[in-house]
């Protein structure tokens, strides 16, 4: 699956989810998978940085997590 | 050959005969139910014999208006009740003519091309299975299975029942069940490959992750203690 679903955890951290191919939709796992009441963002996954020298110091503005909030 | 109208199934079907001992009676019995008379042609002394006139016939009795003798020669043709003779052909059954579930399954189980039992469901829905085990046990399957990279653009390579991984920063993931465990008392077993000459302490959930029926979390460790990403991430559950 070609999308990444993208939260911000309690404590600030950024949470990049990768679907696996298990039949349901990307929706469908984000609504599963993202922590109850957290809101996510659907992007490509050609949107993530390979580059995860500093990956524990990414960021996201919380107003692009526009697509839903986890169930 | 063709046919007008529906195609008999004559290929289950046989007309069948009963000879019959006869004595000074007018009672016997037939080795086939019927309804009527006329669902049988009898014949005594080689002479065809009227339904309801000659003789009454219902379930398996049969009944003579007039007595035979030991000597006369009597028999019958089933004609209303046809009697099954011959196996359906194969390949001729298909899944819409059985009535599932077969509720009065009792067999013990699949055979091993000799005489044992190979594979069986017991009572409790286990299933059980010998395949090199020495008998037929209860086998516990694996739940859950997955093999993902962890450098770069993350990804799962393959998996079975995980519905997503989570990359919570450098070597943390949490793993998500699709379906989820009945509990968290499962078996969890991770296993990886570095990609550097990196040595690691372990790769498994510290003592503040989280193992819960729907997800377990993970951490890749180098000897130092510090999180790392490394590109083969193995784990299974079974339980």
């Amino acid at each position: 699956m070609d999308k990444r679903i993208i939260y911000k955890n309690t404590d600030g951290s950024i949470v990049i989810i990768v679907p696996a191919n298990c039949g349901l939709t990307v929706e469908q796992i984000a609504q599963k998978d993202v922590p109850t009441g957290l809101s996510y963002k659907i992007v490509n996954a050609s949107d993530i940085s390979s580059d995860r020298t500093f990956r524990n110091a990414w960021t996201i503005d919380d107003a692009e997590l526009t697509d839903g909030v986890g169930a | 050959m063709s046919y007008i109208g529906s195609q008999p199934a004559d290929s289950y079907l046989a007309l069948s005969k009963q000879d019959f001992t006869t004595s000074a009676t007018t009672t016997y019995t037939l080795s086939n139910s019927v309804t009527s008379a006329s669902d049988i042609a009898l014949f005594i002394n080689f002479v065809r014999q009227e339904p309801t006139t000659a003789y009454s016939a219902s379930g398996t009795t049969l009944t003579l208006t007039e007595a035979t003798s030991a000597s006369d020669d009597m028999y019958c043709i089933y004609l209303g009740r046809t009697v099954g003779t011959i196996n359906p052909p194969n390949g001729s059954v298909d899944s819409s003519k059985i009535n599932y579930p077969l509720t009065t399954f009792s067999s013990t189980g699949i055979d091993d091309n000799a005489t044992a039992n190979a594979l069986t469901i017991d009572s409790s829905s286990n299933l059980q299975f010998n395949s090199g085990y020495g008998s037929v046990a209860t086998a516990y399957g694996c739940r859950a299975w997955i093999n993902f990279d962890g450098t770069g653009t993350i990804s799962i390579r393959s998996s079975g029942n995980i519905s997503s991984i989570s990359d919570k920063g450098t070597g943390t993931y949490t793993i998500n069940f699709d379906t989820a465990m009945p509990d968290n008392q499962y078996a969890f077993l991770f296993s990886g490959r570095s990609n550097s000459s990196t040595a690691l302490r372990d790769i498994q959930p510290d003592a503040n992750d989280t193992i819960s029926s729907s997800s377990i979390d993970v951490r890749v460790e180098t000897q130092a203690g510090t999180e790392v990403d490394i590109s083969i991430i193995t784990m299974a559950v079974f339980r």
